[in-house]
Parts: structure tokens; C-alpha cells; sequence
């Protein structure tokens, strides 16, 4: 692409970085905070004393964590869920997202699908319905209990369908005349020419995997099988403090309750904040129109 | 009650063999428990051994949080010494039908979906919905045949007041977890090095509090060119650490427990006129900068930020905030950089000041009503009673876990069931403090939480700076002693009501205690003069408190006879 | 007609099928439990056989003090986070559109897409450092300027703005997401057709790339209005105080204050319904307005 620089462009692209750098600040600066709270003492975090650096360097926060051989299991449990999840709920927006997206003129009850599907997005009956259901399938304590009932994310499978609408539609109008089926259509045009927009979605389906906690404490009654966020929900900093045994009033001094939920934060997210760079290679510009082109 | 103790001390000396198959016997067939006014005994008058064991095991369900427990190598809350000491001294296997430390979320989903186990614990609200929704066993015939005179004896030190939050209509439904109601009396804690640096004398009326909160502020003893008198939280009317219940106590106004008025009749202490006044010394101490203007943001821990900063220098709060949060503030770096004392509550006038409490039960044990035992819950009560009452050798593994040693691992916390006296730490204000001062552990006595606090304030002695908020307990003067003293001099101000919470307390607590704090916190911060309080006392009325005043006075009229 | 559909239709009625039967046994099956909010609902009658106390529910939610204020709060605070988590991320967008270097582009995304992972329970307690009347940046930065200490988490004026602003920050980088791989989307040669007939990079960004993302942000607005009864519980409950009740007192806190729904599971029941219908009339409006006068189906 030609640039036409001029002064006053080049005015705008300085100032455009300055003000995204100091946006990216704005955000970053807070998580730097919390992550010097987190390696900070108890006492020093309840001072509120902690800025950008830890005060009284300690460990204890994570290491109150990972001494629980809970840990582990239930990190095992969150990875299977994120794949076993996100694999189903990417399989089934896609193929729903396809059909949804012809036009009415060619498949006429798609409105009337659509509808269905975003009526489930606004009206539910409560948890207690909700848990009953899921109970009388017979789920409870299993990692489906966490996958299936959520199966169908509905807010993506209308993103996609906008998505693939907006693909051009002589490749698939070629490629119909030449006698594909829909499934060939959707397996060779859509999904390869959506990757951003798969990209997207999946980046929603783990982290909406990876960050539900309360399905995970409902549905599940041995905490063996809780999931990672659940589990960290449920390590609370016991504040009865009447029945505080000498070595919890130690512990108690050496983190606090700040400590500890700003370590869970970096030991709950970190796994998931590693995928998005991943994923961003997907978002690669125009490529729609440079596989027409080929 | 006495006579019945008398009787049921005769029927256990006839316990026989015989007895106690009907016991099991009698119960394993189908019949619905807790219709009939004797549900366990089909043979009614056949005397029972409140402690046989079953043979073969019979299986009860419950459901468990773990919190904090340190549990021993190999063990855990489903399999542990302490299950297998029930199962082999009762015949009782317990089972967890599930196992979470938020207990309270997922005992709403087991309630809702009419999943409940054999017996478990419940708070005042939820046993009000259980019985309600009839899911729990009539457990009256149950305690006057199963429980053994010592388990009577320990549910009926304080008369039968925590019984009867537990009666409906005559008949027994749960358990009260029973608990001493001193643990939530108040106490002045002030900073005792600023007194000295001042030059002020030790609290004895409201007015030397007011003129040590001026002079706090007015001197900034911090040298931080901002200090504040009060520590004070957004939860200021019941909070436990930084609240101003005992500041309203010295106005002898007691909101949020019902008090006698001059008629004899019952009234809620949030509206009585004393309120007023106070509200307006902290409108006062407000506007002159002695409070911090933030407070109503602030949590405890929010606000502590500011005590440990050396900002403040008087906290309202119980006996045990030097545990936390004090205990963050007045030891930092290795040293002691603030030393709190805590004093009894003072009085505006000559009356002395008395502590307001509640009755002491905050959560219950309820038996399901689909329970094939519903006795065999109160076998394990009374086996709980009998741990706490008599220091047999072989009720050790109880309370320690399988090597019998206290590790201060909590183990004891495994057990399902679990009851504090209803006197408790009232020995331990008088014991301690003669014990510390005489340095003779044998003045102590057996219990053993007694002697780990001594032992926790030698470590103090020793130069053990962790061990300083026991310290401020313990030490001759302490807070346990303060506890002792206000039993002696009569200033225990207990909530007067200890029915079941009425229709109109059910329906309505959640929006008067909303109103009310919304007013208090807009009094105090002079957004609205303190003469907003009689209009908030009319529209308290009306908002549904004149119905629940009705209803109060009229259970009052029933055990008044 | 029928071979015709069964050669070219079916494939698509048997791609929706195992999506249907999931929504069928999980969202449609439970979907009965609504009845509940006409119900004073008791464990042992369960679901369909607790009694029926019909619109009492509904009655006792809009006889509460101080509904009518809620209700306004609620609506506002969540129109304008709505209107505010619409445009902010859009021009985000298009600002880092602008931008040719890769590296940055990545990490700028990756860095502001962070705070989404933060609970309000923990910003709540940065928010009150941040906007300390005594002590905090930001009045201390205002102070420079000769502005007076402003106590915003307990002014009415201010509270508000402080709500609105604090979401737009920690969601608008997740939601920038969606608008990146809009904009991937369109076609370069537009760009080229555009600046070959002279349309500098404003014009560009006017012309070509706004009107390539509108149909996206279209369906975000709309479907995020059916949230205009969601003004964030979470936020305002770790935020809020007495003072600033009339500002900021949403039907969600309202709720959980008076403890009313602990297991009033009928009134709870109630609420959702209500905030549910008022959702599917937003978007159904929405939606039928789109089509009728753009002739354009927004899903």
C-alpha cells in the first residue's frame, strides 16, 4: 500500500501510539499492583502499603495454594473440561452457525431456528430447575455435568452465523454447481475462511470454560472433581477467630485474605492468558480475499 | 426440669439388653418419623440406653465442610479416626453425602431439590424454611428418651433459652449448636502508649472517651498530621471488630436485640430514643474530622489499612480483635508498634454501661424427616457431651485424631456434631488470669483449650510477639477477664426474645435492618440531621416493625407465664 | 418438492439436530421451572405441585420501598455502560487498525484484554485507593490542578460515572476481540479502490472500514441491550455504600440486601422473568425494526 505521508499523518500516527501506550498502561499497571500484593506478607497487604513492588517478599499466598494436593487434580479436571468443552462447543456452533446463516429465500424455517436458539439466551428456569435437570440425566459428579448442559453457546453461534454471512457467496455458488453437499461446502469454504472468526470463539469458549466455578461447586460432590476456579473459591481464609489454632493465627500474619485472592487471580488466570497470543496469529488481515484470489 | 432429669436418671439405671433391640429395632422399619407425637418407640414406655451401640452398624448421612482442618497423614473428612471411633464405640457410620467448604451455597441446592441427608446444620433462616416445608423429624421425644441427664444438663444451663429458638409450637425441631452468648459482648480497645504519651487518664465514663477521641485528633499523637479517633467499618451496627455496638451500649440503646421498655413490653432496641443522642455525639465527632470520612466504603480489612498505618486510636469491637485485625497493627517489624488494651464499655451517665448479646445459637442441627435413626443423631451428641464434659483417656482420639496428641491440627473439628458451653470462656477469664500472675499452670484446670492459651501467653512472656493478641486476651485485665467482670457486675444486656423468628421478622428483618443502616450511615455523615432519626422511627413502624413488635410481645406473653 | 428437499435441505435440518436436542433437554426442560415465579415454591411439593399464589410475587417486587428508584438506576447504569461498551471499543479498533507494526498490535491486545480477568471484589479495593478523597492518585493528580478533593464513591453526581467508567475499562479490551476479527474481514481492495480515488486515511476509515464492521456491531448492540436490566451486580455491590444508594442502588442489590431472595426461590424466580421478558422485547423490537425498515436481519 502506497502511504501518502504528510505531516499531519504523521502528527496522528505519534499520537496514536502515545495514546494506546498509555492505554495498555492504564491496565497493566493495576495486575502489576495485584501481583506485587500477592508476593507480598499479610501484614504489608493489610497495611496497604504495597504500590508496584512487594513489601515483605513471601511466597506464602502461592505456596498455601500448591500445598493442597488438591491443586493439581483439580487443575487436571479444568484442562479436560476447556478441551473436551470447547471442542464440542466449536463443533456444534459451527454447524449451526451454517444453517442459520443462509438466507431465509433459501432455507425458510431458519427464522424460526434462530429464534429458538436466542429464546434459551434470555429465559431460563433458575438454578433449581436448571440443577434438577441435570441431576435426572444423571451428570452429577461427572466432567459432563460441566460440558454438556452448556453445549450450545448460543451468543457465538450468532456471531459465526454474521460471519459467515458476510463470506462471499460465488466460491460457494462455484462450488455447488461442481456438486458439493452442504457438509463439503461448510468443511472446505466456511471453516477455512473464518478463522478469525473461529479464533474468536474459541478464545470465548475457553475462558468462559476456564473461568465458570459455581456449576462446578453445584454439580459436583466430591471436591475431587472440582474444577480449578471452584476450588480456588473454596480456599477461604477461615476469620473465626475464636477457634484460630496457634499456626493458622501465624498463617493468618503472614497472608491475608488481599494476599491470597491476588495470587489466585495470577494462579487461576495464567494458563488461560497464555492462549490468547496464541490465537491472535489467526487474526490475520484480508485473509478472506486472499484465498478467493488463489 | 429437674424432675425430669430426676426420671430420666432412674430409666437409664433400668437400661437393659432387651431395650436397646427395640431401640434399633424399632426404627428400621418404614414408618414416617416425626408425625406422631412418638415417632421412635412404637413400645413408649420401655426405658432406653441413650448410648447402646447399634449392631449390626446402621449408616447415617450428612454433609461436611473442612475448613482448616489439618488432617493426618492418609486421612480425610470421608475416612479419618474419628468417623472410625463413632463406628466402633456407637455402631454409627458416617457417611458425607457431599463435602464443600461453601457449605452454605450448596445446602441451599440440596434443600430446593429436596435432597437433604440424615442430619446436618443449619442456620436460623434455614431451619425457619425446613420446618416450614415439614422436611425435618420432631426431634422432642428423641431428646427427652436418647439424651443422656449430662447432654440435658449442657442444653439447659441458660434455662432452656436455646432450646426454645429451636421450639415450635411446644415441639423441639433441632439442635441449638450451643454457644456461649458473652463471645459477642463489646469492649473499648484504645491505644494505651498514646494515652501515655498524652498524659491521659484510663476510660471510666463516655465523656473521657469523647475527650480522648478529641484529643487524639486534636494532638495527632501519629504524627501523621491526620489521625482519627474511631476505627469503624460499613458494617458498624453488628460487625464484631471496628463496630459501635458498644459505643450505643454506653448510651444504653442496644440496636438490633430486643430489650424490655419502662411498660414491661418488648421493644426493639434499634428505635429506642437513646439512639438518638448517640447518633448525634458520632454526627458531632464526625464533623469535627474525628471519624474517617470513607468509612461507609470500608470493610474491616479496608479499614484497618488505617490502624495499622497508626492513624487511629480507639476501636469498638469483641474480645477477640486483637486476633484480627489489631493483631496486624500492633505488632510490625518484629516489634511491638502499638499496644492496644482493651476496657470494659463506659456510660454516659450513672448507670453502668451494659454490653449488648444475643442469645448465643447461630446455627442448628436438624434431623431429615426421611431418617431411619433420627436417634442414633442424638447418640452422637450426646457422645460429643460426654467428650466435653469428663477427660476419659479414651475419648482422646476425638478430639485429636488418631495419634491421641493435641497438635493443635483442629482434628476436633472432624467431629459432625459439635457444642460449646454455654458458659464458656467465663472460667477461662477467671482461671487465666490468676494463673498467669501466680506463673502456675495447675491453677488451670483440665480443659485443654484453657491450658493451650496458657501456654500461648508463656510463648508471649518469652518474647514471641506472634503470641501478643493472646496476650491482650489472657493477661490479668485482658478481655476474658473484662468478660468475667461484666458477669459479675450484672452488665450483660442479653436479647430478650429467643422465640423462633416470627412472619413478620422472616419477611421483614432484611428491609427494616436496610432502612436502618441507610439512615445511621446518612446520620452520621451529616448528610441528614440527626432529627431524620424520628422520621426513620415512624417509617420503621410502618414498614412492617410495629407488626413484628406486635408478634414479639405476644410470644413474650407466652413464657412469661 | 420432496426429493428436492431431501437432496438439499436435509443436510442443514441435520446439522441443527444435535444442536436442538441439546437446547431441548437443558435450556427448554428446566425452562418449565418459570411457573415457580407464580408459586410460593416448597421443596417436598416440588415444581409442579407447590401452591399458586399468582402474580403476588411480581406484587411484593414492585411494592418494596424505593422500587421506583432502583428501576431508574438499573435502566440507566446499564444504557449507558451499554452505549459506553459500544463506541469505546470500536474506536480502540480503529485507532490499533491503524497501526502497522504487528509486535505492538499483539501485545497492546494482549495487554488490555487483562483486566477482564480480574474480579471486582479485589478492583473494588484499588478503586477505593485510586479515588481516596484523602490520599488517592486520582485526587492527588486533580489536587495538582487546583481541583478540590472529590469523594466520588460517595457522590451522587459522581458515582455513576465512576460505574460506567471502571466497566468500559475492564471489559473494553476483551471486547475489542470481536471487532479485530471483524475488520479482518474486509476487503483490502477497498482500501485500494479508495485511496486510488483520492480518499485519504480518514475518509478510508469513514468509508471503508466503519460500514465493514457495522453489521457486527450491530448484533452486539442489540444483543447487549437485552442486558438493560443488567447493570452489573457484582461491580456495584463491591462499590457502593448508603450514601450513594440513590445513585446507585440497582433492582439487584436492592434484591440482595433485604436477604429477601435467600430461599424465596418464587421471588427470585420472579425477578429473573421479569428481567428476561424485558429482554426479549428489546431484541425482538430490535429485530423486527432492522428488518422492516432495512430490510436487514440482524441474526
Amino acid at each position: 500500500m502506497v502511504s501518502h505521508a504528510s505531516i499531519s499523518r504523521k502528527i496522528f500516527v505519534v499520537c496514536n501510539y502515545v495514546f494506546l501506550m498509555a492505554l495498555s498502561l492504564l491496565c497493566v499497571l493495576p495486575l502489576v499492583h495485584i501481583f506485587a500484593v500477592s508476593l507480598s506478607s499479610g501484614a504489608a497487604a493489610s497495611a496497604g502499603i504495597v504500590k508496584l513492588w512487594p513489601v515483605e517478599f513471601t511466597t506464602a499466598a502461592y505456596q498455601n495454594i500448591f500445598d493442597k494436593p488438591q491443586y493439581f487434580t483439580a487443575f487436571w479436571v479444568s484442562v479436560k473440561r476447556v478441551l473436551l468443552g470447547t471442542g464440542i462447543n466449536l463443533l456444534l456452533t459451527i454447524t449451526a452457525a451454517y444453517p442459520l446463516s443462509k438466507d431465509s429465500s433459501y432455507f425458510r424455517p431458519r427464522t424460526v431456528y434462530v429464534w429458538i436458539f436466542v429464546i434459551t439466551m434470555l429465559f431460563s428456569g433458575g438454578l433449581i430447575p436448571w440443577f434438577m435437570t441435570i441431576k435426572a440425566t444423571g451428570l452429577m459428579d461427572s466432567i459432563w455435568a460441566l460440558v454438556l448442559p452448556s453445549a450450545v453457546p448460543v451468543f457465538n453461534v450468532i456471531l459465526l452465523l454474521n460471519f459467515f454471512r458476510s463470506l462471499p457467496k460465488e466460491l460457494e455458488e462455484s462450488a455447488r454447481i461442481d456438486g458439493a453437499g452442504h457438509f463439503m461446502i461448510l468443511w472446505k469454504f466456511y471453516v477455512p475462511l473464518s478463522l478469525p472468526a473461529l479464533a474468536t470463539i474459541t478464545l470465548f469458549s475457553m475462558v468462559g470454560h476456564w473461568n465458570s466455578w459455581f456449576d462446578g461447586l453445584i454439580l459436583m460432590n466430591n471436591p475431587d472433581n472440582y474444577p480449578l476456579q471452584t476450588f480456588l473459591q473454596t480456599i477461604v481464609i477461615s476469620k473465626d477467630p475464636r477457634f484460630l489454632s496457634a499456626q493458622e493465627a501465624e498463617l493468618l500474619l503472614q497472608m491475608s485474605d488481599r494476599t491470597s485472592t491476588a495470587a489466585q487471580i495470577y494462579v487461576a488466570a495464567l494458563p488461560i492468558l497464555l492462549v490468547y497470543p496464541f490465537l491472535q496469529r489467526f487474526f490475520v488481515k484480508g485473509i478472506v480475499m486472499g484465498s478467493v484470489k488463489e | 426440669m429437674k424432675k425430669r432429669l430426676l426420671k430420666m436418671g432412674l430409666s437409664i439405671a433400668l437400661v437393659s439388653a432387651l431395650s436397646f433391640m427395640t431401640a434399633c429395632g424399632g426404627n428400621s422399619s418404614n414408618q414416617p418419623q416425626g408425625e406422631t407425637s412418638a415417632p421412635t418407640e412404637k413400645t413408649g414406655e420401655t426405658p432406653t440406653d441413650p448410648m447402646a451401640k447399634y449392631d449390626p452398624p446402621i449408616e447415617l448421612t450428612t454433609i461436611r465442610s473442612v475448613s482448616n482442618i489439618k488432617f493426618d497423614e492418609g486421612e480425610s473428612i470421608d475416612k479419618n479416626a474419628v468417623y472410625d471411633a463413632y463406628e466402633k464405640d456407637l455402631g454409627i457410620k458416617i457417611k458425607n453425602s457431599w463435602v464443600s467448604d461453601k457449605y452454605s451455597e450448596k445446602l441451599k441446592i440440596s434443600i430446593a431439590s429436596n435432597n437433604i441427608p440424615d442430619f446436618f446444620r443449619v442456620s436460623a433462616s434455614e431451619l425457619q424454611e425446613l420446618q416450614e416445608a415439614d422436611m425435618i423429624a420432631d426431634v422432642t421425644d428423641i431428646f427427652d428418651k436418647y439424651a443422656t441427664p449430662k447432654t440435658k444438663e449442657w442444653f439447659n444451663l441458660d434455662g432452656g433459652r436455646q432450646l426454645s429458638t429451636a421450639t415450635f409450637d411446644n415441639r423441639l425441631m433441632a439442635f441449638p449448636a450451643t454457644d456461649n452468648p458473652y463471645n459477642s459482648s463489646s469492649y473499648l480497645w484504645i491505644r494505651k502508649d498514646w494515652l501515655e504519651k498524652l498524659g491521659l487518664p484510663k476510660p471510666q465514663t463516655m465523656q473521657d472517651v469523647i475527650k480522648i477521641a478529641e484529643e487524639f485528633t486534636k494532638q495527632d499523637p501519629s504524627g501523621t498530621g491526620k489521625t482519627y479517633a474511631f476505627a469503624l467499618n460499613s458494617d458498624y451496627i453488628n460487625g464484631g471488630a471496628y463496630d459501635l455496638q458498644g459505643f450505643f451500649n454506653g448510651y444504653h440503646a442496644y440496636p438490633g436485640i430486643w430489650v424490655k421498655d419502662s411498660s414491661g413490653k418488648l421493644m426493639f432496641g434499634t428505635i429506642m430514643p437513646e439512639m438518638k443522642q448517640a447518633l448525634k455525639q458520632l454526627q458531632d465527632m464526625y464533623k469535627a474530622g474525628m471519624i474517617d470520612p470513607e468509612f461507609a466504603v470500608k470493610d474491616q480489612d479496608k479499614e484497618n489499612e488505617l490502624v495499622v498505618a497508626g492513624k487511629i486510636g480507639i476501636a469498638y469491637g469483641a474480645f477477640w480483635q486483637s486476633i484480627w485485625p489489631l493483631q496486624s497493627a500492633a505488632v510490625q517489624n518484629g516489634k511491638l508498634a502499638q499496644d492496644w488494651e482493651a476496657y470494659p464499655i463506659v456510660s454516659i451517665d450513672d448507670n453502668p454501661a451494659k454490653t449488648a448479646t444475643g442469645i448465643g445459637v447461630d446455627s442448628y442441627f436438624v434431623v431429615s424427616k426421611k431418617a431411619k435413626h433420627p436417634e442414633a443423631v442424638m447418640k452422637i451428641i450426646n457422645k460429643w457431651i460426654e467428650i466435653q464434659t469428663s477427660s476419659r483417656d479414651d475419648n482422646k482420639v476425638y478430639m485429636f485424631g488418631k495419634s491421641e496428641v493435641d497438635k493443635s491440627a483442629l482434628l476436633w473439628k472432624i467431629n459432625p456434631t459439635v457444642f460449646f458451653a454455654q458458659d464458656e470462656n467465663l472460667p477461662a477469664g477467671k482461671l487465666l488470669p490468676k494463673a498467669i500472675e501466680a506463673k502456675d499452670p495447675s491453677l488451670l484446670g483440665t480443659n485443654p483449650e484453657i491450658n493451650l492459651r496458657y501456654k500461648r501467653v508463656q510463648q508471649y512472656l518469652a518474647g514471641d510477639l506472634n503470641m501478643w493478641n493472646e496476650w491482650a486476651i489472657s493477661k490479668p485485665g485482658g478481655s476474658f477477664a473484662i468478660m468475667n467482670q461484666y458477669d459479675q457486675e450484672k452488665r450483660y444486656q442479653v436479647d430478650e426474645f429467643y422465640g423462633t423468628l416470627t412472619p413478620a421478622m422472616l419477611e421483614m428483618k432484611g428491609i427494616l435492618g436496610e432502612k436502618t443502616k441507610e439512615t445511621f450511615t446518612k446520620i452520621i455523615m451529616n448528610k441528614v440531621s440527626v432529627d431524620e432519626f424520628d422520621k426513620f422511627v415512624e417509617e420503621w413502624k410502618k414498614l412492617g416493625g410495629e407488626q413484628m413488635t406486635k408478634e414479639a410481645n405476644e410470644w413474650y406473653e407466652t413464657v412469661k407465664k | 418438492m420432496l426429493k428436492f428437499l431431501r437432496n438439499e435441505r436435509l443436510p442443514l435440518h441435520l446439522m441443527l439436530l444435535p444442536s436442538l436436542a441439546i437446547l431441548a433437554v437443558y435450556s427448554y426442560w428446566p425452562m418449565a421451572g418459570i411457573v415457580i415465579a407464580f408459586e410460593k415454591y416448597i421443596p417436598t411439593k416440588g415444581i409442579f405441585g407447590s401452591p399458586w399464589v399468582g402474580w403476588r410475587n411480581f406484587e411484593y417486587l414492585f411494592n418494596l420501598p424505593d422500587t421506583k428508584r432502583v428501576f431508574v438506576n438499573t435502566l440507566l447504569i446499564a444504557s449507558m455502560k451499554i452505549i459506553a461498551g459500544l463506541i469505546v471499543p470500536i474506536f480502540v479498533a480503529l485507532l490499533l487498525n491503524e497501526v502497522r507494526k504487528t509486535m505492538f498490535k499483539r501485545t497492546f491486545q494482549t495487554l488490555v484484554y487483562l483486566p477482564h480477568f480480574l474480579s471486582w471484589v479485589i478492583l473494588g479495593g484499588i478503586l477505593i485507593d485510586l479515588l481516596s478523597p484523602s490520599n488517592g492518585l486520582v485526587n492527588q493528580t486533580l489536587g495538582i490542578f487546583g481541583v478540590q478533593p472529590i469523594f466520588f464513591l460517595g457522590d451522587n453526581n459522581w458515582f455513576r460515572f465512576i460505574l460506567v467508567s471502571s466497566d468500559v475499562w475492564k471489559e473494553f479490551g476483551f471486547s475489542t476481540i470481536v471487532y479485530l476479527a471483524a475488520l479482518t474481514g474486509i476487503n483490502p481492495t477497498l482500501y485500494e479502490a479508495a485511496s486510488i480515488d483520492g480518499a485519504n486515511r480518514i475518509r478510508q476509515m469513514w468509508h471503508v472500514t466503519l460500514p465493514g464492521i457495522m453489521p457486527i456491531a450491530i448484533l452486539m448492540v442489540t444483543l447487549s441491550i437485552g442486558n438493560v436490566l443488567n447493570a452489573g451486580f457484582d461491580q456495584i455491590f463491591n462499590l457502593y455504600s448508603p450514601p450513594v444508594y440513590e445513585s446507585g442502588d440497582i433492582i439487584d442489590t436492592l434484591v440482595y440486601r433485604l436477604g429477601i431472595l435467600q430461599s424465596q426461590y418464587g421471588l427470585a424466580t420472579a425477578v429473573g422473568l421479569l428481567k428476561s421478558t424485558v429482554s426479549l422485547i428489546m431484541i425482538a423490537c430490535s429485530y423486527f425494526m432492522a428488518y422492516r425498515f432495512a430490510n436487514y436481519r440482524i441474526f
